[in-house]
């Protein structure tokens, strides 16, 4: 079982919410993708249109919410939006992620490191978004981070473990769970982050804007399912000979 | 009466109207929102005890989808 804070998972596939072209497609692949985390953001209300309206299905189907920052763009905005999520979900968790760059989304190392530290002392349960970076990862540890969020890729790309190398320094070192978000376009993607030793990984895009969403949640499920038990089973060595298989016995040598 | 500023609308209540009231008005869903008054995040429980003044800013704000 994987434990963030106070509370264990089952699942260690984390699912986002957005983008999907239905609410009701959105909770089909929550369902079959068998997340019990789910992330949702803050907006202003529109008062003409109303609230989305996908809060009360959500918060039935039992799983966990976890609310983001997402639109922060300094330790201000981003400390403002978990006081409104604590407000409106009755959650102190919280998703930090502070991405001032409309292009990239890459999000801001050192207003999230100072927003992490006010909102561990404000007794949140704080899940940082951040590039992968060992050494941040380690400073988000050491200010009581109940996790941390590395990226893949750029939120949305697609592009996969392109910091690969940084998630491995990342997973060696860390001492609270490593959960990788953003840029997981594929199942075998995930498959990998959950085979070099992730504790989780965080989707939404490739299940969201897949033709098939239910279907997509569940690959998604089964692939994290198995990334985590070959990397319990344990990866067999990277050699750069062959090492035989089958014995060599010569006797062809007639 | 006095005018509020809500979501960037101007809005006109009678004066005494406490927050609560403000959302009940625009029908506005009271379990699915927080409220900010003037940048300050305001608790749930202190809603029905403040009351409007004029040129108040409150910013009402619900969950979305998002990842």
């Amino acid at each position: 079982m994987l434990r963030i804070g106070d509370t264990e998972f089952s699942s260690r596939l984390f699912t986002g919410t957005g983008k999907f072209s239905q609410a009701c497609d959105m909770l089909a692949a929550v369902s079959a993708s068998q997340s019990q985390l789910v992330t949702l953001a803050v907006k202003r209300l529109d008062l003409k249109t109303g609230s989305d309206n996908i809060l009360k299905p959500l918060q039935d189907s039992g799983v966990k919410l976890l609310p983001n920052t997402a639109g922060a763009r300094n330790v201000k905005e981003a400390i403002f939006a978990a006081h409104l999520s604590r407000e409106m979900l009755g959650t102190n968790w919280i998703k930090l992620e502070i991405h001032p760059d409309p292009k990239y989304l890459m999000p801001d190392p050192i207003e999230t490191l100072a927003a992490a530290r006010i909102l561990c002392e404000q007794g949140y349960v704080v899940l940082p978004y951040v590039h992968a970076d060992p050494v941040l990862c380690r400073r988000l540890e050491e200010v009581g981070c109940a996790a941390v969020m590395p990226l893949g890729s750029p939120i949305g790309s697609n592009q996969g473990l392109a910091t690969e190398p940084f998630l491995k320094i990342i997973i060696e070192q860390s001492n609270v769970p490593v959960v990788i978000d953003a840029g997981i376009g594929a199942p075998s993607q995930a498959t990998r982050a959950m085979e070099l030793g992730a504790d989780a990984v965080l989707v939404n895009t490739a299940i969201a804007s897949s033709a098939d969403p239910v279907a997509m949640g569940r690959c998604f499920a089964q692939a994290v399912a198995t990334g985590r038990t070959a990397y319990l089973a344990g990866l067999g060595v990277i050699c750069q000979q062959a090492n035989n298989t089958s014995p060599l016995t010569g006797f062809l040598n007639v | 009466m006095i005018s509020i500023v809500l979501n960037d609308e101007v809005v006109t209540v009678s004066i005494g109207t406490s927050l609560v009231k403000v959302l009940e008005h625009q029908a506005i869903e009271l379990d699915a929102v927080a409220l900010a008054l003037n940048a300050e995040v305001v608790p749930k429980s202190r809603w029905p005890h403040i009351v409007c003044q004029q040129d108040d800013k409150l910013d009402v704000f619900s969950v979305v989808a998002g990842g």
